[in-house]
């Protein structure tokens, strides 16, 4: 829990590391920005991803890194403050617009988000696209949500397997 | 006319509109933001997200009025917890009068879904039962002590079982709300084990308690104390006494009585809540004179008196 600023003498200037895209583009952002992936902090804590070196991400390609460091950096400052409780109705107010403004995407790039914040285990970001997911799908039947997501019409075993939840679980479909 | 294309046809899915495969973590963490119905409905979307919900931690099993008591029996057994929240009114108009057996077999159901929420480590519990005088309030069981995760409970309408004294009984618990709840074991002792019990309580509403008549008891009162106790309300036609005790948080109070006790001692009640930052004190217009002249007379006849005896 410890705030991720080092305190090696770096007053002034915040600490930057370099992440790495699959496609070997570099990402120079704060210590702060970054550690909000649980998956790099505990390397950003070692010191690592500075200077020359950066950390190379395998699984997320530079479009995908640059949305999640926008997200990140937007959300830093108040992950620092350890869930804000300073932070005003204001703050807050515009952190949820951003958010809202953010997921607004083609799902194409809903997957990959999700993929990556799954990934580089970043909690408010996976919770904010599974709840846009939960938004997409929430009041369909299970044929819209099908479409909802774009997945290919049921075959007859699926559509009879539909079928039987819907017999079994009838009060979910009232 | 070529350029756009009529689509008659579901179209196939393009790479744009089409969310890919996700690991069953991921589906599971969207199937925690739905409602509990949306959340087993997505059992038949496809064989990815089969039986999912059964094990999505987390989710709020929260009916509307009419379910059938079957559906919260039915979820109850295939879902494996923990449980966010759990809330039912047991009505009478919610179902039609041949479809709700009795009352007695629907609060003894009641009475089972707690031993199982206590087992699937509850934290939100919101029961309301019928608010029929004709019936006889439902006594819920003592294995309501036994959801030591709650942190949230509501209970509209029945009567609290006897409050175990000397040991933490909701060691999570820090909202309360108690609306026409019965304490007819102990009267205010229970509602005193309850609130030492519940360490970390923070907000407590009483609204209309009731007690079992004893005069003993009634002028004994009851003493509140609560270390982290932030907001109380107490909404009741009479007067049970209550009396405030060490209150270090507390930050508003509203008492809302209709018959105060004439031997109300409104003195200790204002001293104790001197560090409040609001206080709403509700009282009937002959309350509110009977306490101005009681006030007048403390404070200025006798003050008028002591000066006397300086000078």
């Amino acid at each position: 829990m410890a705030a991720p600023e080092s305190g090696d003498g770096n007053n002034g200037a915040a600490r930057m590391v370099t992440l790495i895209s699959s496609d070997n583009t570099r990402f120079e952002v704060e210590a702060a920005a970054a550690s909000l992936s649980q998956t790099l902090q505990l390397t950003i804590l070692d010191g690592g991803g500075g200077g020359g070196d950066g950390i190379p991400l395998p699984n997320v390609d530079s479009a995908t890194l640059s949305k999640v460091l926008e997200y990140c950096i937007k959300h830093a400052p108040a992950a620092a403050n350890g869930g804000a409780p300073n932070a005003t109705a204001v703050d807050r107010a515009e952190l949820e617009r951003f958010d809202n403004e953010f997921v607004n995407i083609d799902q194409s790039v809903l997957y990959s988000l999700i993929m990556a914040a799954h990934n580089l285990e970043i909690e408010g970001l996976q919770s904010l696209v599974a709840k846009k997911v939960a938004d997409m799908i929430k009041g369909k039947s299970p044929m819209e949500i099908r479409r909802t997501l774009g997945f290919p019409d049921p075959t007859p075993e699926e559509q009879a397997e539909m079928n039987a939840h819907m017999l079994e679980y009838g009060w979910a479909y009232e | 006319m070529e350029a756009s294309p009529p689509c008659r046809r579901p179209q196939p899915p393009s790479p744009a509109s089409s969310l890919g495969p996700l690991p069953p973590e991921i589906l599971q963490t969207i199937i925690s933001h739905l409602p509990i119905r949306d959340a087993v409905r997505t059992s038949a979307v496809s064989r990815a997200w089969r039986r999912l919900w059964e094990t999505t931690p987390d989710l709020a099993l929260e009916w509307g009025c009419g379910t059938d008591l079957a559906v919260a029996d039915a979820v109850l057994a295939r879902y494996s917890g923990p449980v966010r929240s759990f809330n039912f009114f047991l009505h009478q108009e919610a179902r039609p009068f041949e479809l709700f057996p009795s009352y007695e077999e629907a609060f003894e159901r009641a009475d089972d879904w707690i031993t199982i929420l206590a087992g699937k480590g509850v934290r939100s519990l919101t029961l309301g039962f019928s608010e029929d005088s004709d019936d006889l309030p439902h006594t819920l069981q003592t294995t309501l002590f036994s959801c030591r995760e709650l942190t949230r409970l509501r209970l509209c309408n029945c009567d609290f079982p006897l409050v175990p004294e000397e040991s933490v009984r909701f060691p999570n618990l820090t909202w309360c709300s108690l609306d026409s709840v019965g304490f007819k074991y102990a009267g205010e002792k229970d509602v005193v084990a309850l609130i030492s019990g519940s360490p970390l309580l923070e907000v407590l509403w009483l609204k209309d308690p009731y007690f079992p008549y004893d005069e003993n008891s009634f002028k004994k009162g009851c003493v509140i104390e609560a270390p982290n106790l932030r907001h109380l309300k107490i909404v009741s036609e009479d007067d049970f006494g209550w009396k405030m005790g060490d209150l270090p948080s507390i930050e508003t109070v509203e008492i809302n009585i209709k018959d105060y006790d004439i031997n109300r001692d409104f003195v200790q009640l204002m001293t104790a809540l001197a560090e409040v930052k609001k206080l709403i004190l509700k009282m009937p217009v002959s309350c509110f004179l009977f306490l101005v002249a009681g006030f007048i007379y403390h404070h200025v006849i006798q003050e008028t008196n002591s000066s006397h005896t300086v000078f």
